[in-house]
């Protein structure tokens, strides 16, 4: 757990060992989460790792197993979703198809039997704001994806919630499209202050928005921290893998040095040396290679130097402003080959220095190498004292 | 930044509406005959019967063009009571059916599927079942020392005409109409994306302004499906009412079978049959405009 | 017949006759024979009314001439349709006056040659028109249940018409069903027997207005106003007799009052176009003998017109039945005439009876 500091007011989220269990199935196990007072944290997963079902839990639609949603320090967990004043951005908006943009917007206020001549004026504020002004006669069917998205968020903010929920919210529009909504939508955020918890299962995007991302998968949060910590320090293979593309070696520590230095060997015979605290020798363990750290040359005689392997080009991509090559190495063991993705950036007009079936060797330096423990295992745990609930 | 944007993603979302009508696309030319079957069908066993009828309707005894049939029809206050009965019993059946189908649609539409294998299947179980058959079972529950009676009068209550009368009429056209209106709203309301209703409630709407606001009106298109079908099926009915009606309860379609099967008098029948179809027709036209036809023809919300 | 309730039933059964039919030609060799000698196309209300002419009549008509007999399921309107339509597939009609009057007047009966009749004798037919025959008759009686009159019952449509000294719900026919009880309550209103008509029509409707508060329904079927008495929510009412002998045999508490009953007739006839027409003469001329006609319609609670079939009933079954002399004499016979030319101007009075 990182705690990360109220830079504004508003109003902090907070998540005490959250349990969502089915009768033979657990959904998510106990996860602990504390978001600050308008902060940007996104949720980060793939499908079937729990995030959805928390952020149901908080809106309200699943009831917790078992465990505490704070809101301003105040347990909403027992509270009907109409009751806890959080707004919601679901994936394809669901937009109310019957309504105009209008009466859309103008829904939450209605509910909250706010005057007519102030939910009028609230309304248009908030098309103006989100840049629909002039829009509100229109049904939905005739709005753009990237309009209804607005729509979606203009009908969650009008009632000024201090919390904003959202479920993929970009996941249906394309991907130029997307990374705009992504900046204004981030801008929004600040200018409103609102506290937003972000599913998406997109790591570009949770890099793009987040002042905190969280890693979930099987149900418990395999790491919090900022878009930094993630990328760069991953506490676990499954994190690393997650966030970018990222070889992952595995190995067995060999021998570990005082000065954290480690060798880490390859099933195939081959080494890595690295440097990394908190291991000992007979650990297993993953080291995570991001492709543009690695350098591919050819072969300079016989012998390997440290973190250098040879192998043969297998693939060659063109990605314009780089080329990756799928590097085989181990190819003597079949079994136990590997294959390292090189990213490497284009130089000038220079265009594929190697081709498929070249014999390369791919190098990287002590530092690039990360050494992490092993994904956590999947087990999913029932929780502590099932009858409890709450 | 919005505006650019937004002109991109306007200009590509009607590109991808221009490039999604296929569906509603007439078929290629070339596919055409494949309807042939159909429409040979629909010319020889409903057009050419219906041309029939229409022309039966303006003849006389001798086989000559006349209006009599029609005359007769109009210059009786009697018939033109029986035509509003008519109507007035349809109406009736649709707002029952309707009353009692819409909480059974919505729990079908929400529940479970054993919940609801097994209420559809209760639903159904009629349509498979001869209409005469229920009709006389329904008369062994409700007539005078039926189930219903028995039960009352061993809880020392009165007997309670049941049948016979425009109660058992009711009971015995909306259990019959039931299945054609649950059916049409089920198929609505299974569409409906439960998110609204969630959406709803997460914008502060509680479980019945949820429900009223947003399901309900999603709805409708089923709604008005649903009662439609129901209305014109009930207004062209013709055996429950003769064996659960009351005297007072008659229909256009028994005074047509009459006409043909008693009095063989097919000339008049057919007059009342295409005044019937116009009468139909007319509520139809009515309702689509009130409704909006579209609406009425798609049950996608 | 015109009981509607067996007509739904009809096309089944006359498939599955088809198909029993079928297999016989191949298992039977009297039934090759019969196909050998032609078939007979015959308009039938189905139901039990055909197995008791399959039984009695069709199977000995088979084998005695070889020719085959298919019943077709017809009500009076489809019959009628059919001949309008100039359709091929019918030989023999049978129905009630107002039917066959009405095929009379269209030309489509064929003229019958009694003289060459060989089972029958044209003398002891009730009715013998130029080109159709009285074939049986029913009746519509008084009938009511014996445990709600256990000492004194209805005697007469005076009777049926006192509430107070026989009270009870009851039942009378709908226009829908053949014709209303017009004659009834004219008789009920102290109208005689012979003077009945032409029918007073606006005094049989005023007549029928007082008692229609006790009417629980005016049925429109036989087999709705069999199960009206039968279940008791009527205890008396005015239904077709061979109905009450079924629920009586079915062991409903039900008893005739044969007195003002009145007979209502159906004939058979020859179309014109039949197909095949001389097949169908033989089959007219072996239906109309005693022993077929006693073999046949008492099964059913019919009457027959044949008046020598009595020789062939026992006596215990002949008292249940309208034509037989100590019966028929207590009752009447309706005028088919007058209705014929009435029955539009009831249909109307009816509506606005109803409604009224």
């Amino acid at each position: 757990m990182s705690h990360i500091k109220d830079v504004t007011g508003g109003t902090p989220i907070v998540l005490e060992s959250l349990w969502k269990t089915y009768a033979n199935f657990v959904a998510v196990s106990g996860i602990d989460l504390s978001v600050g007072a308008g902060r940007f944290c996104t949720v980060l997963g793939p499908s079937g790792s729990g995030k959805t079902t928390t952020l149901m839990m908080i809106a309200g639609f699943v009831a917790p197993t078992r465990g505490r949603i704070l809101v301003s320090g105040r347990d909403i967990a027992a509270l009907p979703p109409q009751k806890r004043n959080l707004g919601v951005v679901f994936q394809n908006y669901a937009l109310f198809p019957h309504l105009t943009v209008f009466d859309n917007v103008a829904f939450p206020l209605i509910m909250r039997r706010v005057p007519q001549a102030e939910i009028a004026q609230r309304v248009e504020r908030m098309l103006e704001t989100v840049e629909l002004a002039g829009l509100g006669g229109r049904y939905p069917r005739e709005l753009s994806g990237g309009q209804q998205q607005r729509v979606a968020l203009a009908r969650a903010l009008v009632f000024e919630p201090r919390v904003l929920l959202m479920d993929e919210p970009l996941g249906a529009l394309d991907k130029k499209l997307r990374s705009s909504l992504q900046i204004e939508l981030k801008a929004l955020q600040r200018r409103l202050d609102v506290t937003v918890i972000y599913v998406t299962h997109d790591q570009e995007e949770a890099l793009t928005m987040a002042d905190q991302i969280v890693v979930m998968q099987g149900g418990r949060i395999e790491q919090n921290g900022t878009p930094e910590d993630l990328y760069d320090r991953p506490a676990t293979a499954f994190v690393a893998g997650f966030m970018g593309d990222t070889n992952l070696v595995r190995g067995v520590v060999m021998a570990a040095d005082k000065d954290g230095t480690l060798r880490i060997d390859h099933p195939t015979g081959r080494r890595i040396i690295a440097r990394a605290s908190g291991f000992q020798a007979g650990d297993h363990v993953a080291a995570s290679l991001r492709p543009e750290c690695l350098s591919i040359e050819s072969p300079d005689g016989p012998e390997e130097p440290e973190n250098a392997w040879d192998g043969r080009i297998a693939a060659v991509t063109y990605l314009g402003d780089a080329i990756r090559y799928h590097v085989a190495v181990g190819e003597n063991r079949p079994t136990l080959a590997e294959t390292l993705v090189v990213k490497a950036a284009r130089r000038g007009t220079e265009h594929r220095r190697f081709s498929e079936g070249d014999a390369v060797r791919v190098r990287w330096s002590r530092s690039d190498a990360r050494v992490l423990p092993p994904t956590r295992a999947d087990a999913r745990i029932l929780p502590p004292m099932q009858a409890g609930g709450h | 930044m919005a505006l650019d944007v937004d002109g991109q993603a306007t200009v590509r979302v009607s590109e991808a509406a221009a490039e999604r009508p296929p569906v509603r696309k007439a078929l290629p030319g070339g596919q055409l005959w494949l309807l042939l079957p159909a429409l040979a069908f629909l010319a020889i066993f409903f057009a050419y019967p219906l041309f029939d009828v229409v022309l039966r309707s303006f003849r006389d005894g001798q086989g000559g063009f006349t209006v009599q049939n029609y005359e007769a029809f109009f210059s009786r206050a009697i018939y033109i009571r029986v035509l509003l009965l008519t109507i007035e019993i349809a109406f009736l059946t649709t707002v029952f059916s309707l009353i009692v189908g819409y909480p059974l649609a919505y729990v079908l539409a929400n529940s479970g599927p054993t919940v609801r294998s097994f209420m559809m299947l209760c639903v159904m179980l009629p349509f498979m079942t001869s209409i005469l058959v229920r009709t006389y079972g329904w008369m062994v529950i409700l007539r005078p020392n039926g189930v219903i009676n028995t039960v009352f009068a061993g809880l020392g209550l009165g007997e309670i005409q049941l049948i016979y009368n425009r109660s058992g009429l009711m009971i015995g056209m909306v259990y019959t109409m039931l299945p054609y209106m649950v059916l049409t709203l089920y198929s609505v309301m299974r569409g409906i994306d439960g998110r609204f209703v969630a959406v709803a409630q997460s914008l502060g709407a509680g479980r019945w302004s949820a429900f009223w606001r947003i399901y309900f009106p999603l709805s409708m298109p089923g709604v008005a499906g649903g009662s439609l079908l129901v209305f014109i099926l009930a207004a062209g009915f013709y055996i429950t009412p003769r064996l659960m009606g009351g005297d007072r309860d008659q229909m256009l379609a028994s005074i047509i079978a009459y006409q043909v099967d008693v009095l063989l008098n097919f000339n008049f029948a057919s007059a009342i049959a295409v005044i019937l179809l116009v009468i139909t027709l007319a509520c139809f036209g009515l309702y689509a405009r009130v409704v909006g036809l579209k609406q009425l023809l798609s049950s996608k919300v | 017949m015109t009981d509607k309730a067996h007509r739904n039933s009809y096309s089944r059964r006359s498939i599955l006759g088809g198909l029993t039919a079928g297999a016989a030609v191949i298992a039977a060799p009297h039934v090759v024979r019969a196909q050998s000698g032609g078939r007979v196309l015959v308009r039938t209300s189905g139901g039990s009314y055909q197995d008791a002419l399959q039984a009695g009549t069709w199977n000995s008509f088979t084998q005695k001439t070889g020719i085959e007999v298919v019943g077709v399921a017809a009500n009076t309107g489809k019959l009628l349709a059919m001949v309008e339509a100039g359709s091929r597939e019918l030989d023999i009609v049978e129905g009630n006056a107002v039917a066959i009057l009405t095929l009379q007047a269209k030309g489509a009966l064929q003229p019958l040659d009694v003289s060459r009749f060989e089972y029958t004798d044209p003398k002891d037919i009730g009715t013998v028109g130029p080109d159709f025959l009285s074939y049986a008759s029913f009746a519509e009686a008084l009938v009511y249940n014996t445990q709600a009159f256990p000492n004194e019952h209805p005697k007469d449509w005076k009777d049926f018409w006192d509430v107070s000294r026989f009270p009870g719900k009851r039942m009378l026919q709908d226009a829908k069903a053949i014709a209303p009880n017009l004659e009834f309550a004219l008789l009920a209103d102290g109208v005689p027997v012979d003077k009945l008509y032409p029918l007073d029509i606006d005094r049989a409707f005023a007549k029928l207005k007082q008692i229609k508060p006790h009417i629980v329904k005016f049925f429109d079927s036989g087999a709705l106003g069999a199960s009206l008495l039968a279940e008791k929510t009527a205890v008396l009412g005015s239904l077709w007799t061979n109905r009450v002998e079924t629920l009586r045999k079915g062991g409903a508490p039900l008893a005739i009052e044969w007195n003002q009953a009145m007979r209502l007739t159906e004939y058979t006839a020859v179309l014109k176009n039949a197909p095949n027409r001389d097949a169908a003469m033989r089959l007219l001329d072996y239906s109309s003998s005693p022993e077929a006609q006693a073999r046949t319609l008492p099964q059913i609670g019919l009457s027959p017109e044949n008046k020598r079939a009595f020789e062939f009933i026992a006596k215990d079954v002949a008292e249940t039945l309208p034509t037989f002399p100590a019966i028929a004499s207590k009752g009447f016979e309706q005028d088919a005439g007058w209705w014929l030319k009435n029955r539009a101007q009831v249909a109307t009075r009816w509506e606005e009876f109803l409604l009224g």
